[in-house]
């Protein structure tokens, strides 16, 4: 666009000083402002068709002008005066330049025209042609530094996008390999030490009924009550263990890939984690939703869609089941505790069976989250 | 009442028949350990040798489950009553 406001402007003045040029010379004002109207319009249908992507129309236009040119000339040598604002406009590839050039002096000689006039003439042309095309240089360095400039602010901003991804898959890598490590360190103690301490009471307590000897039988016994207390201990916290090790999404996908009567669409897309109870409770849910599936409905697709808003959680589970029972005065058993569950949370659940089953829950924020 | 113990820790089985057996003599009930095993293969020979009024198995044993030989006892004879057992809470 630039180039092309810059080339009508010069092009415009060029044409303008020509007409200036043939009033000096007596010209009359109709006949000097009606060729510099022409010639105007022959450089604007120029710059029209250089916009063209076809090359065929450019060449063509590009060989037509200095026909007509010369066609003026050949009525009145005093228009050799527009030739600069022509030879800037005419967009000749260097290497034609000088036969053009020699061709238009050739001419000039047949014409009679006052030899020291063409060659000036000729001079300001050059100058012309050597300025359009270093203003075109120009500009177009101009352009392709903006958008070598756009390229890497593009470049940047992608790259700043994955160093974030990178972040967050670093951070999930290591709270997984976290969680695993947990799991193993819980089901290690499971299997040993737990195994170990439950085989120790039972032969204490066996032991208890060989004994005779009541002092030592009480101390038997004393032995086997601290081993308890000590197996409670170890049990409270594997258990612990276990639920934070609980990963709200693992945990749906297993029970997504588990079931197989349905195709299901899982998402998933929370930051903040909800309590254990609150995950339990969510995956409750999504349990109790399939068994209803699996018992009362023909559906065969089932998306189910946890997501985190402003103000807690979404759980949304579809299907497109056509034949469901659904009684208001009487939801059933898992409807019901499913309810109850989510007003224990403090949430709000909604049901409905149009298109299909559709439970919607809503959590709100914890007191933690908050 | 015949009462057959099976895990794969003879220590556990050895002590559990002996809280049994005290217990039983302590209140005069009847209750007889007829055999102790150590795996789910051995439960199921065992249970057709001595056809026990039931049975205490561990859960988790080598090569096969508690639940698996139970399942297939209960195949075997329907009316079978099987207590499983299991050191920890499940998982």
């Amino acid at each position: 666009m630039k180039v092309l406001i810059s080339d009508i402007a010069i092009g415009l003045a060029l044409a303008l000083a020509a007409v200036f040029l043939l009033l000096s010379q007596n010209i009359p004002v109709q006949d000097a402002v009606l060729s510099g109207a022409a010639v105007v319009v022959l450089i604007m249908v120029r710059l029209f068709f250089s916009l063209s992507r076809n090359s065929k129309i450019k060449l063509f236009i590009s060989f037509i002008v200095p026909f007509i040119f010369a066609f003026f000339l050949y009525k009145n040598a005093n228009y050799i005066y527009f030739l600069p604002a022509l030879a800037y406009s005419a967009d000749i590839e260097k290497k034609y330049w000088i036969p053009v050039l020699a061709a238009f002096f050739l001419y000039a000689v047949v014409l009679n025209i006052n030899i020291l006039l063409v060659f000036s003439v000729m001079i300001i042309s050059l100058l012309a042609i050597m300025l359009a095309g270093s203003i075109h240089r120009y500009l177009e360095l101009e352009e392709t530094s903006y958008s070598e400039i756009d390229k890497l602010r593009h470049i940047i901003e992608k790259i700043r996008i994955e160093q974030k991804k990178l972040i967050s898959l670093q951070d999930s890598a290591v709270k997984e390999g976290r969680d695993a490590e947990r799991r193993r360190i819980s089901s290690e103690i499971h299997d040993n030490l737990g195994h170990d301490l439950s085989a120790s009471i039972i032969q204490l307590a066996a032991m208890e009924y060989r004994i005779e000897d009541p002092e030592l039988k009480k101390q038997i016994g004393a032995v086997r009550d601290l081993l308890s207390s000590g197996m409670d201990n170890v049990r409270s916290v594997i258990h612990n263990e276990h639920n934070e090790a609980l990963d709200l999404r693992t945990e749906l996908e297993k029970q997504v890939s588990a079931f197989t009567k349905a195709k299901i669409k899982l998402s998933f897309d929370s930051k903040t984690d909800p309590s254990i109870h609150l995950k339990h409770t969510i995956i409750n849910i999504v349990k109790e939703a399939f068994t209803n599936i699996n018992k009362h409905s023909n559906a065969d697709r089932v998306s189910i869609s946890f997501r985190e808003s402003s103000d807690g959680w979404i759980l949304l589970i579809v299907d497109n089941g056509t034949q469901i029972e659904l009684n208001p005065q009487n939801p059933g058993i898992g409807i019901m505790t499913m309810e109850e569950r989510v007003h224990a949370h403090g949430g709000t659940i909604n049901i409905s069976k149009e298109n299909g089953f559709r439970i919607f829950i809503k959590f709100p924020y914890e007191e933690g989250n908050l | 009442m015949k009462i057959l113990i099976i895990d794969d820790d003879p220590l556990v089985s050895q002590g559990i028949k002996t809280i049994l057996e005290g217990e039983a003599e302590k209140r005069k009930d009847d209750i007889t350990i007829c055999a102790t095993g150590s795996g789910g293969k051995e439960a199921i020979e065992l249970y057709d040798i001595h056809r026990p009024d039931l049975v205490l198995m561990d859960i988790r044993m080598p090569e096969m489950t508690g639940i698996e030989a139970g399942r297939i006892i209960i195949e075997k004879d329907k009316h079978a009553k099987i207590i499983f057992l299991t050191t920890f809470f499940g998982r």
